[in-house]
Formats: structure tokens, C-alpha cells, sequence
């Protein structure tokens, strides 16, 4: 009786152990994937079908879904990984997009200053041209 | 000169201003300000209304919302504990009591998510007027672990026996 009372507790024991490192190995991964995941989005990579593909996997994981959920999270780490290999292509666009717009946007006061009094001279003259001159 | 002068000079100061205006709103950081926030509502997921006692031993259900605003995408969970007054949680530790149920959700930059839960309430050491408190926690990468992100909510309830 004893020895069963002992072989239960060491069951148990070993259950609980092993839950909590399944629990830990999951948040590690999962986190690990979630890091990535930032990385590419502050690299202007559109990430919300691997944010949504993980937040399945934490849904799967609460509702004691394990399989599944290391399932989701083995295809997010794909999704990842292929999107991290257009990264460097995505964040050249957007540094180029963005260096293009500041250019704009700088070149609006010297276009101004150039532009301005030529298009009204050009406008004024434009609209007064059936105007006599009379002495 | 056609164009006065002056009318120029204006003309030319406010494309300067809306110019270095448009550059700065470009370049800015994508979050200046990052947060995140956690909310407690009653169980139609709305704010007021919150049950104010409850039979020891019985189940409350309420809905939690959390939001993400760090401008990142990150992982929460948020630690159900039952506390009385001298174990609240503060700004920058958690409440030192066991955690009860916990939930975890993973959310986007600027996604916010409302969900229900159903809660175990039962007295705390003979205290018939407990706190339910829940925590936000984020889950910290660099130190391979969960931080308290200072942020939690509590309702107080009285137990009837």
C-alpha cells in the first residue's frame, strides 16, 4: 500500500514537473518566434497572418490542445522563415520610400520659391490678355 | 513686383512649416509612446454593473480586455489572484499571493482583444471582503521569463456563506 501510495506521488510528482517544462518550452518558443516576428515588423514586413497563426497556437495551448498547438507554432516558425528571407528586400522599399518622400516634401519650399511667382506672372498675364492698353 | 512681396514671404514661411512638418511625421519612431493596458468589464463585456457579492465556493464570470500598444507584436498572460487589501499588487511588484488561473494572448501592434472568463471566488484566510485582482504580464525574451508589466486591475467582492 505504501509502495503505491509512493509510486503515485512520484507520478504525480513527475507529471506536474513535466507540465511546468512543457509549459516553459512552449512560452521559449513561443517567445523566441514572437521576437522574430517583432524584427520583421519594425522592418515594414506585413506580419499579421504569423501574429494570427501564433495567437492560434496560445489558444490551442490554453484549451490543452498540445498537438495542435506545437503544430501551429511549427507552421508559424515556416511562415517566419520565409518571410525573413524578403526582409532585406522590404525594408530597402521602405527606407526608399521614406528617403523619397522627405525629398518631396523638402523640395515643396524651393519649388515654392522658384515656381511661385512664375506661375502667377504666367496666370495674371493668362487672364488679363484681352486687356487694351489705352493712353 | 506683381506678387506683393509680403503675401511671398507668407506663402513661402507656411510651405517651410508644413514641409518640416511632413518630414518629421515621416521619420518619426513608429510608437513614441508605448503601453499596454488591461481592463476589467462585467460579463456582457461592458464597463459598470460588476457583482458585488458572492456565494463562497461560486464561479463570477467577467471579461478581461488587453491591448497592445508597444509597437511590437508581444505575448501577455494575465494571473488571476485573490488578495485582500494588504496584498494588492503596486506599479512595480506583483501581488504576492498564489496565482489562481491565468490566460495568455498574443497580439499585435495596436490590437486590443476582449475575452470572458469564469472564476473560481472563495474566502482568503477567513477575509469575507477579498479583492480579485489581475495581473498583465509580458513575456520578456532577453531575460527567458515573464515580467510584471505594472499594469493590473482589481474588483472588490464580499463573500456571502
Amino acid at each position: 500500500m505504501k509502495l503505491q501510495l509512493a509510486l503515485a506521488l512520484v507520478l504525480c510528482a513527475f507529471l506536474y514537473v513535466f507540465g511546468f517544462v512543457y509549459a516553459e518550452n512552449f512560452d521559449l518558443e513561443l517567445a523566441s518566434l514572437v521576437d522574430r516576428v517583432s524584427k520583421l515588423y519594425s522592418m515594414g514586413v506585413n506580419t499579421t497572418s504569423v501574429v494570427e497563426k501564433l495567437s492560434s497556437a496560445v489558444k490551442a495551448y490554453d484549451s490543452g490542445d498540445f498537438e495542435k498547438a506545437w503544430s501551429l507554432l511549427s507552421e508559424a516558425r515556416n511562415m517566419v522563415a520565409e518571410l525573413e528571407k524578403g526582409a532585406s528586400e522590404t525594408y530597402f522599399w521602405l527606407l526608399l520610400s521614406k528617403a523619397c518622400i522627405v525629398a518631396l516634401l523638402a523640395s515643396i519650399p524651393i519649388a515654392v520659391y522658384l515656381l511661385l511667382p512664375r506661375i502667377y506672372l504666367y496666370l495674371w498675364f493668362r487672364a488679363k490678355r484681352k486687356w487694351v492698353v489705352r493712353r | 513686383m506683381l506678387l506683393d512681396e509680403e503675401v511671398f514671404a507668407v506663402i513661402l514661411a507656411l510651405s517651410i512649416i508644413a514641409s518640416a512638418l511632413g518630414i518629421a511625421l515621416t521619420l518619426k519612431p513608429g510608437n513614441p509612446e508605448p503601453f499596454t493596458a488591461i481592463g476589467l468589464l462585467n460579463e456582457e463585456c461592458k464597463i459598470g454593473r460588476y457583482p458585488a457579492a458572492v456565494v463562497n465556493g461560486s464561479s463570477v464570470r467577467l471579461c478581461i480586455s488587453v491591448a497592445n500598444y508597444l509597437g511590437h507584436p508581444a505575448y501577455f498572460k494575465v494571473v488571476y489572484k485573490l488578495t485582500t487589501n494588504e496584498t494588492l499588487p503596486n506599479s512595480t511588484a506583483p501581488s504576492p499571493e498564489q496565482a489562481v488561473m491565468e490566460w495568455r494572448v498574443l497580439l499585435n501592434n495596436g490590437e486590443e482583444i476582449v475575452f470572458p472568463i469564469t472564476i473560481p471566488v472563495h474566502t482568503l484566510r477567513g477575509e469575507f471582503h477579498i479583492a480579485l485582482v489581475f495581473e498583465l504580464w509580458i513575456y520578456n525574451t532577453s531575460a527567458s521569463g515573464w515580467s510584471y508589466t505594472g499594469r493590473w486591475n482589481h474588483l472588490y467582492i464580499n463573500i456571502v456563506v
